[in-house]
């Protein structure tokens, strides 16, 4: 079709769309478009306008279901779409950012928008998207103003030790995936929630299970000042299959692991899943029979799962380069150093052995057959994402980081996920890697060394769904809390002629990221583990996360010269007076 | 709800937020009567052991909560929030003790301990292993809580100093009911609510100046499923509909300006009409209009006449929360009302009634009807005034002095330990004046004092009051549309105060009433947290009420001017017929 001259008879005037407008569709149009307006007027008398705008909308379908037994107990749906919106006062060497205020968040603005995301139009019209995306960002111009106005203040009787800017620079980036939105639907997270607990049933030592079964699909739209813009399609399902029993003296315990998937067809199949429900319903009759161990100081072998999940706990998220930010009273400038990542003061130094080595590949996509989940091509910031080398040879090279620079790192790495610096696929590998007999020699050769009855190996961390031990000490590992308690260790003695024997959950104590130095031998093979990163410095996030990043780590087994575990402290609590109703019929 | 901060406020039908839902509601659950007897069953098998143990359990109960809901939401004309959600909560209240001394009796220790909390867990019910394990393991949570309490309360009792002289009694005994009401199957016409709830809030779209507009509706169906160890059986259904349309302006001073309409039925079909929601959101607009030009009012006392609507949160402030029973047991509250029952109140021909058993007044459904509370006692209408005099307290099975008995209005939300809480507030009076009379008393009133104007209180958001006694005890209604009533009879607008005061003085002023009834529906927050609510009141004329400047936000209105509706660039798309 061709465009002709507008003919005389034409009497109604109609919106054509361009190729570009086609393609970015409305809601992009109507994002560029106040952009451009915000950066050409919007300011305020005597004021400075904003240097730096980026807006981010997340659109998504959720649905989510929860079962027990096969029944369901609960379940959700949501659309929405989510607006947040980034804008930068002063220039980048000091801007509104990085700032922490005694002040609480005013609610500004004439909508009374001051806290993002906000909701903004399901459907694709115009000029209520316009509407929206200019109150929000009239909301946040002021809010930044009085932030810049707080943050000078506070650093006028103040002397700046470190002269970091508050933003890096980036070059504009254009990226856009394809991928649209597929509907959550909750009768399919039901089905699939009641199929998967239903593994309990007829398994009365099981106190306590619950399946639930959350599917989150989102297209994330992306525009900035500075020329960039995305569009993301981050679809993500997990299945979370938790439970829980008392042993026979009362001692809780509870276990749980979550499946994760782009889509649910990429999920592990229903017959897998309740498969694995059984084995855990296995390992807390296993561990219900299990002896106790008051303490062990000595060698320990980190197996596996185990080991994974200590790297993605403990190490990962000192790999990342939160900012500590500027604070208006002294009383939180000492909680916000608490923020600070302690390796940032270790760049250049030995954080691991010399044979091991720390690469983040946002590119990775598999490990072996086992899917790795935490990639993209690019961060949040409309960075483009790379591979990092972190540590080589046991030394720190550099830290993930975002646009917001820490003293040794001052441009990003293309790691923003959500509020702040995340990992994408971890790899930790030895070099040379120890087969499993080669390595559990070498754990038994220490213990000989320390001339110690056993040794232990630990395969697991069993974190609990709480319903048995809530509101009572113990209980699991809780992901970027205090790294140097971590309970639920399923741990088991080794003895010198090769046999094991199986202790009832312990507590690993006083373990963080500098133990990661004294380990002595790692495996060759490697085990994958998805899960939620904690961004260490999200508690001073101003411009709204998104949910939490996903990471996959793929790490071998790790033999540490020390570590302590311990019976966890407190109580046990009375096991049930009243028999359970499915053993009694 | 922690009443450390001891607020108790309404909070109007905000359906935009949190609560989620289903979006058929075609009831799948197994037969009603299996889950009571599933129920049943287990509180027998637990009670049989429970019961015989050293500190045995003598009151049990069961109350599992199914809530399947549905919000949509729309803004400026466009669909921004579409949700359902569908969860059941299973609720416990076991005791072990006696009814005179239980494992609930406050605890000296315990100064914020209002708010127990029962327990908030997710069950199912179309399973009975699945329900009765669920069931299984809470109980013998609350067994444990409950016996470890009790060893801490008889220890505590023994040495606090008792401020009432009257030996209380923890728990009351109550006659067992039994009741069935049919499941119902709430199914909604997205497409149709849709449409109008975009027609609503795109009415404001054109109005410079009005920058929040939304109209959303939620509907829920509240099944309950209750049964205690003294032979209560009991399933309730309770549909509920709410449309709330919300707009707000901002003065070119940067008062934020709202202006509401809510409407409450038993069902999506028995809202008002279209067009009738339509002409309302069309007066919202020229609301908001005036409501930007209105001067500001003045800190003021004087007469003032309260809108039914307004009366009816002012009395639920004032007087409802002050006659919640449990108050009157807590030594933390200021039990303003403990020692005047008997005395007068209010004026003779005034007569105020709480009662959960009326569904409908003043050709609207009632949001505070019920037929049996939380409790599993039975709903029942309470005097609490009558003329003018004070009869009574609102009673969950709580006992207080003097009130050994539950009256139905032990209430709660899911999760939460149920406490006396309101219902249906209905302000009777006899021989009302004409709304004319009304204000011509008032002028009368002007005249005399010498003032040039009254206040007239049409339209309000809601209220709060504190009753505890570390603050000071005062109401704050605040209202939306507020007119200064000149003594030449004129009118006009004006913005930005709140009406305040102390409940005994401004009770002391309340003059006359007419017979304009407004009906107020909300849900009331309290330390059992959300309950909804109704006060159904006459128009009042108050002799002497004071105001006070409201709060006001320091920001001004947006720095750039709206963006134009369209791209601007409107290039005219060419038929083929003018190619080339």
């Amino acid at each position: 079709m061709t465009r002709g001259m507008l003919g005389a008879g034409m009497l109604a005037a109609c919106i054509s769309l361009g190729t570009a407008d086609a393609q970015d569709g409305t809601l992009m149009r109507a994002m560029r478009d106040e952009l451009d307006r915000t950066m050409a007027e919007l300011k305020l008398p005597d004021l400075k306008g904003p240097y730096f705008v980026s807006y981010t909308v997340r659109e998504l379908s959720g649905a989510q279901a929860s079962a027990s037994l096969g029944a369901a107990a609960g379940s959700g749906k949501t659309s929405a779409r989510l607006l947040s919106v980034e804008l930068r006062v002063g220039d980048p060497e000091l801007d509104n950012t990085n700032f922490y205020s005694r002040q609480p968040i005013r609610s500004v603005g004439a909508m009374g928008y001051g806290r993002f995301p906000v909701s903004i139009p399901l459907e694709d019209e115009y000029r209520e998207l316009r509407r929206a995306i200019w109150l929000a960002t009239d909301a946040a111009y002021k809010q930044a103003l009085g932030q810049f106005a707080r943050k000078q203040a506070a650093l006028q009787n103040e002397t700046r030790v470190d002269e970091i800017p508050d933003f890096s620079p980036s070059e504009p980036f254009e990226h856009r995936a394809d991928g649209d939105l597929d509907p959550a639907s909750v009768e399919r997270v039901e089905a699939l929630a009641r199929k998967v607990s239903a593994a309990f049933n007829g398994l009365p030592h099981v106190y306590a299970s619950e399946v639930r079964v959350d599917q989150n699909d989102e297209v994330i739209w992306y525009v900035n000042s500075e020329g960039s813009w995305y569009r993301k399609h981050e679809p993500r399902v997990s299945v979370r299959v938790m439970a829980g029993t008392q042993a026979e003296d009362g001692t809780p315990i509870e276990d749980t692991f979550t499946a994760y998937a782009r889509t649910v067809s990429g999920l592990p199949t229903e017959d897998q899943l309740a498969d694995r429900a059984k084995a855990l319903a296995g390992r807390l009759a296993a561990l219900s029979a299990a002896g106790s161990l008051e303490r062990y100081s000595g060698p320990v072998l980190f197996e596996g799962q185990a080991a994974a999940a200590m790297v993605r706990r403990v190490l990962a998220p000192k790999l990342v380069a939160a900012r500590v930010p500027v604070a208006d009273d002294p009383r939180f400038a000492r909680m916000v150093q608490q923020a600070a990542s302690p390796f940032v003061d270790k760049l250049g130094s030995r954080v691991l052995p010399r044979f091991m080595a720390v690469v983040d590949d946002p590119s990775a996509v598999a490990y072996g057959d086992v899917p790795l989940l935490g990639g993209y091509q690019v961060d949040d910031e409309a960075v483009p994402s790379r591979r990092t080398e972190l540590v080589r040879r046991g030394l720190l090279r550099t830290l993930l980081s975002t646009r917001t620079p820490v003293p040794g790192v001052p441009t990003s790495s293309g790691s923003r996920r959500g509020g702040g610096p995340a990992p994408s696929n971890l790899f930790l590998v030895a070099e040379p890697g120890l087969t499993p007999k080669d390595l559990r020699a070498e754990l038994l050769s220490l213990v000989e060394e320390r001339e110690l009855e056993f040794g232990i190996v630990v395969r697991r961390f069993a974190s609990g769904g709480g319903r048995i031990a809530r509101g009572r000490a113990g209980g699991g590992p809780s992901g970027g809390g205090d790294s140097r308690r971590i309970g639920g260790v399923v741990a088991y003695k080794v003895f010198a002629d090769g046999s094991e024997e199986l202790l009832r959950p312990m507590e690993l104590t006083g373990f963080s990221e500098t133990d990661f130095r004294d380990i002595v031998a790692a495996s060759a093979d490697s085990t994958v583990q998805t899960g939620v990163f904690v961004d260490p410095s999200g508690a001073f996030d101003r411009f709204g996360a998104r949910r939490p990043a996903l990471v996959s780590v793929v790490v071998p087994s790790l033999l540490f010269e020390d570590a302590t575990i311990r019976r966890p402290p407190g109580n046990i609590p009375r096991p049930p007076d009243v028999p359970h109703p499915l053993a009694v019929h | 709800m922690g009443d450390r901060v001891p607020r108790r406020s309404w909070k109007l039908l905000n359906a935009a937020c949190g609560v989620l839902a289903a979006a058929t509601f075609a009831h799948q659950a197994v037969a009603s009567d299996d889950v009571l007897d599933v129920m049943q069953g287990e509180m027998d098998r637990s009670l049989a052991v429970l019961g015989g143990e050293p500190v045995p359990v003598y009151y049990l109960s069961y109350e599992v909560t199914e809530e399947r809901s549905e919000v949509l939401a729309a803004s400026f004309g466009a669909m921004i929030a579409r949700q359902t959600s569908d969860r059941r909560i299973l609720d416990v209240d076991l005791r072990v003790g006696s009814y005179d001394l239980d494992n609930t009796h406050p605890l000296r220790e315990a100064r914020f301990g209002g708010g127990r909390r029962s327990s908030r867990v997710q069950v199912s019910v179309s399973d009975p292993d699945s329900l009765r394990a669920a069931i299984w393991l809470e109980t013998d949570r609350n067994y444990k809580n409950a016996t470890e309490r009790l060893t801490r309360i008889k220890t505590d009792v023994e040495v606090t100093v008792r401020e009432q002289q009257e030996h209380v009694a923890d728990f009351s005994a109550e006659p067992p009911e039994q009741a069935s009401e049919p499941l119902v199957d709430m199914v909604l016409d997205d497409g149709e609510w849709e449409h109008r709830l975009k027609e609503y809030s795109a009415a404001f779209a054109d109005s410079p100046g009005v920058y929040s507009a939304t109209a959303s509706l939620s509907v829920a169906s509240v099944t309950r499923w209750y049964v205690n160890s003294e032979g209560a059986r009991i399933r309730t259904v309770e549909p509920r509909a709410r449309l709330f349309v919300s707009s707000q302006t901002k003065a070119e001073d940067g008062m934020e300006l709202p202006r509401f309409e809510s409407y409450f039925a038993f069902s999506p079909e028995g809202l008002p009409g279209h067009d009738e929601v339509l002409a309302a959101v069309r007066s919202m607009v020229g609301d908001l209009r005036a409501l930007r030009e209105a001067p500001m009012a003045e800190p003021y006392t004087g007469p003032a006449i309260l809108s039914g609507r307004a009366s009816g949160v002012f009395f639920h402030e004032i007087l409802g929360h002050r006659v919640e029973g449990h108050r009157q047991r807590s030594e933390q509250d200021a039990q303003t009302f403990k020692k005047m029952l008997g005395d007068n109140v209010l004026p003779e021909e005034f007569s105020v009634v709480f009662d959960p058993t009326v569904s409908r007044a003043e050709s609207t459904d009632l949001a505070g009807t019920y037929r049996f509370d939380n409790q599993g006692v039975r709903a029942r209408r309470v005097p609490v005034i009558e003329s003018g005099v004070l009869k009574g307290f609102l009673m969950s099975r709580t006992p207080i002095e003097g009130f050994a008995r539950s009256n139905g209005h032990g209430r709660k939300q899911p999760g939460l330990a149920p406490v006396s809480r309101q219902s249906n507030l209905f302000v009777e009076v006899r021989n009302p004046a004409g709304s004319d009379e009304l204000k011509a008393r008032m002028i009368g009133m002007l005249k005399e004092a010498g003032k040039p104007y009254g206040l007239y209180f049409d339209d309000i958001r809601g209220g709060f009051t504190t009753t505890r006694r570390g603050t000071p005890n005062a109401f704050n209604v605040m209202p939306v549309m507020v007119y200064r009533v000149y003594v030449d009879g004129r009118q006009e607008l004006v913005r930005g105060v709140d009406l305040i005061g102390t409940p005994l003085t401004t009770f002391s002023q309340v003059a006359a009433a007419s017979d304009e009834i407004g009906v107020f529906n909300g849900i009331c927050g309290a330390e059992s947290g959300g309950v909804p609510v109704s006060a159904i009141a006459p128009e009042v004329l108050i002799s002497q009420i004071e105001v006070q400047k409201q709060q006001k936000s320091q920001d001004p209105i947006p720095v750039l001017p709206a963006p134009p509706a369209t791209r601007g660039i409107a290039v005219v798309q060419v038929t083929s017929r003018d190619s080339p």
